[in-house]
């Protein structure tokens, strides 16, 4: 019967915490000690079952993402090329809508937040062609690629464990065409790694407004989750490094409108001079469902 | 119409997150890259389903290791997810040639009782409460430590979490070797 100790070192070893001569000294006690080696039998299929489970997990949670078709997505025929003019006229329309709207009594502002803007905007929306992110700088790739998927430790291959029961030899390997993604990159020597300049590097045209820059104002006495437009930044007042944010923005011509999304949860942001106003929730599902498409091309 | 959006993420937040476990910045990922990644399989003769399970599987790996601190970055992330997709495809079509050389009645009979115990084992493991399953998932395959699984389960402290691996993990035994003996696991 295997001890207390040797089994505490055990789950050390199949959970892959044992290194160097402590490792070797406990493999050297296992091949001594076939009640402890049966033991290591059972234990290392339930780590690889745990881990197998955890891996399904996650690629489930992979694949509930929404993303777009891929294939054709990133050409477009002269059709869809017209119909997407048609629809940026339109969405002048619109902006001009947004505008007028955020120059109203600032009073109002609270009750369009939860209301979807016309039409027109959300066809437009729609009609905006996925956009091809451009890779980030150049870099050297990693200095050994086989190590992304080969594993050392025992039973430790939750995902190439599945696919592949033997290694693949070098003579028989399949070619891949693969396109160098520091290649794309050098074209764009001019882009820096920040997601502003990926997001700027997109193919679709851009406008020449400016990209609106966040500014995070924690810990503040009085505004708690508000936010201000001012010197062409929006202040964003509340917890906001904690988790993840994104800022959308719609241009129509010189119109802009700009949505905040924070915690599955999209706020509208109007920009009527230096006023703090709250962050309120868009419940409108169809705007909801516009934005999320918009983000789905992204 | 010009749509453009920004966010508060830069590539090194994205892998210290990532390196804490957190499955938000793996979201944030793996919208940033799906183009890229799966544009790979699509021009070397996979479908889309399959460039699409290629890239999960990839980035996978990638949260795999970098979770369990087992990663140090020398290339920018998305270099080093290409070339795990890269591999993973590679194998998938030596993997597919195998079969088309008559291998696959020899391999599936050779795997079936695996299988079916690692079957049986999962649906053990299915038994548990979810705070049991988070807890071994993210010692046994994110390999995080007993700080960074309190920080994640919000326990009061390391022993908390330590005590409750410790019983989760009891379970689990109990439940597994109630099915089987351990001659059952010898290959």
């Amino acid at each position: 019967m295997a001890s207390e100790r040797d089994l505490e070192l055990l789950d050390d070893y199949v959970s892959n915490r044992l290194a160097g001569a402590e490792k070797s000294a406990f493999e050297q006690k296992l091949e001594g000690d076939p009640a402890l080696k049966r033991e290591y039998q059972v234990q290392s299929k339930i780590a690889e079952a745990l881990r197998t489970a955890r891996a399904a997990q996650l690629k489930a949670m992979l694949g509930a993402i929404p993303t777009p078709a891929i294939q054709g997505g990133g050409e477009s025929s002269l059709l869809s090329k017209v119909g997407m003019w048609v629809a940026a006229s339109a969405v002048v329309g619109a902006g001009v809508y947004f505008w007028l709207n955020s120059n109203d009594a600032s009073e109002k502002v609270e009750e369009p937040v939860t209301q979807a803007p016309d039409t027109t905007t959300q066809e437009s929306m729609e009609a905006v062609a996925p956009a091809e992110e451009a890779p980030e700088t150049t870099q050297t790739p990693a200095a050994n690629s086989d190590e992304s998927t080969s594993q050392t430790a025992p039973a430790k291959k939750p995902i190439t464990a599945k696919k592949d029961s033997g290694s693949t030899s070098a003579q028989g390997a399949p070619k891949i065409d693969a396109f160098d993604p520091t290649a794309e990159e050098s074209g764009n020597n001019n882009v820096a790694a920040s997601p502003e300049a990926v997001v700027a590097a997109s193919e679709e045209p851009v406008s020449n407004k400016e990209q609106t820059h966040a500014e995070i104002i924690s810990g503040h006495k009085k505004y708690k989750f508000h936010y201000q437009f001012k010197n062409d930044k929006v202040l964003l007042y509340g917890p906001f490094q904690a988790n993840l944010y994104e800022i959308m923005e719609f241009f129509g011509g010189p119109q802009q409108t700009v949505f905040l999304f924070h915690n599955s949860t999209y706020y509208m942001m109007t920009n009527d001079g230096d006023k703090i106003k709250p962050l309120l929730p868009i419940k409108d599902p169809k705007l909801i469902n516009k934005l999320d498409e918009s983000r789905k091309i992204k | 119409m010009v749509y453009r959006s920004s966010s508060n993420m830069n590539e090194k937040e994205i892998f210290e997150r990532i390196c804490k476990g957190d499955e938000k910045a793996l979201e944030f990922l793996y919208k940033k890259y799906y183009r890229m990644m799966t544009k790979l399989v699509i021009t070397n003769s996979g479908t889309e389903d399959e460039a699409r399970d290629i890239y999960q599987d990839a980035l996978i790996v990638f949260w795999q290791k970098a979770t369990s601190g087992n990663l140090v970055l020398t290339s920018k992330i998305s270099t080093y997810i290409y070339s795990i997709c890269q591999n993973l495809w590679r194998k998938e079509l030596d993997r597919k040639k195998r079969l088309s050389n008559e291998e696959k009645d020899t391999a599936v009979a050779v795997d079936t009782e695996s299988a079916e115990r690692d079957k049986i084992i999962i649906q053990c493991i299915e038994q548990l409460g979810e705070t049991c399953k988070k807890v071994l998932m993210y010692y046994y395959f994110e390999e995080m430590s007993m700080q960074d699984i309190a920080d994640q389960l919000g326990f009061a402290n390391t022993d908390t979490a330590k005590t409750k691996k410790y019983k989760c993990k009891k379970k689990l035994d109990e439940l597994v070797k109630a099915q089987y003996s351990e001659q059952d696991f010898l290959d």
